[in-house]
């Protein structure tokens, strides 16, 4: 009788082991697959609008703005009364990029790049360019998102 | 004499309950040191964000979620063609009477960026004169 008992619970407990390091494993993934897969990091790209104070400037100024008119194909680039364009092929991103920091080294002091923006133009390539404008070694801090009005 | 120094079968299993204990200090160490810097947001259903490389952390939890075929302000579901312009504006304008600063603006990466330019106005119209436009980090 009692070793027929003794030898049940020998049974029931025979696959306690081999759960242990396996609940073990999953206590310590469990964190890291939710960091993975339930949370997706969010960043955000912070647009400025035109204000007042921008809008009043003095002539000047406003030829040293410069002026990025994002079109489906190209991008048209307008500084200091100059207008040129660079189409969308395979080095479209080096090529603004090099322009950008032309204008740049040209005039340090500019820090804000305005933006006006086809309504053709798919938005992964908006923010694309976006990316190109903020770049490091690029160096336009603000993005000033010019309106057209209708 | 060999017989007193004779190796006694050594025992290699792992203690268990150690090391369960061990892995669960671990687990409270990590969430702890675990730090998450900007707010928790959810991306409405059907909307890909696009590819950036900001890595300006979300500071606001209000977003527009701006889909292929509908709008979305806090659950509340509005039509993309413009009939629901109205509502909406109505819609951001209670959000900014409750004192909230910025908003933000999910908008699907294949969009065309005219669907999205009128709500960037309704956003400004409503006062939030510097909309945040979400993306995912490459």
């Amino acid at each position: 009788m009692l070793y027929k008992r003794f030898s049940k619970n020998k049974k029931s407990t025979i696959l306690l082991p081999i759960l242990i390091p396996v609940m073990n494993l999953f206590l310590v993934l469990l964190p890291f697959v939710l960091e993975t897969s339930l949370l997706q990091q969010l960043t955000t790209h912070e647009i400025t609008l035109p204000s007042l104070k921008s809008s009043s400037s003095t002539s000047a100024n406003v030829k040293k703005d410069v002026v990025l008119s994002v079109m489906k194909d190209y991008v048209m680039i307008d500084y200091e009364n100059n207008s040129w364009r660079i189409n969308l092929d395979d080095q479209f991103n080096k090529k603004l990029e090099n322009e950008l920091i032309k204008i740049r080294n040209s005039n340090p002091e500019i820090k804000s790049i305005q933006l006006k923006v086809d309504n053709n133009v798919t938005y992964q390539f908006l923010i694309d360019v976006i990316d190109i404008c903020k770049r490091s070694n690029v160096g336009f801090e603000e993005i000033v998102y010019i309106d057209e009005v209708n | 004499m060999k017989k007193l120094y004779k190796r006694k079968d050594l025992n290699m299993e792992l203690n268990l309950t150690s090391l369960m204990d061990m892995f669960t200090i671990l687990l409270f160490f990590f969430l702890t040191s675990y730090s998450f810097e900007g707010v928790f947001m959810r991306i409405e259903e059907g909307i890909d964000l696009p590819y950036s490389k900001s890595r300006i952390p979300i500071s606001e939890r209000s977003y527009i979620a701006i889909g292929k075929d509908k709008i979305t302000i806090e659950n509340i579901s509005y039509s993309i063609t413009g009939k629901d312009d109205v509502e909406i504006l109505k819609h951001l304008k209670e959000i900014k009477s409750k004192g909230v600063n910025y908003i933000v603006i999910q908008a699907d990466r294949d969009l065309q960026f005219y669907r999205i330019r009128n709500y960037i106005r309704l956003a400004v119209q409503a006062g939030f004169p510097k909309p945040f436009l979400a993306v995912v980090p490459r």
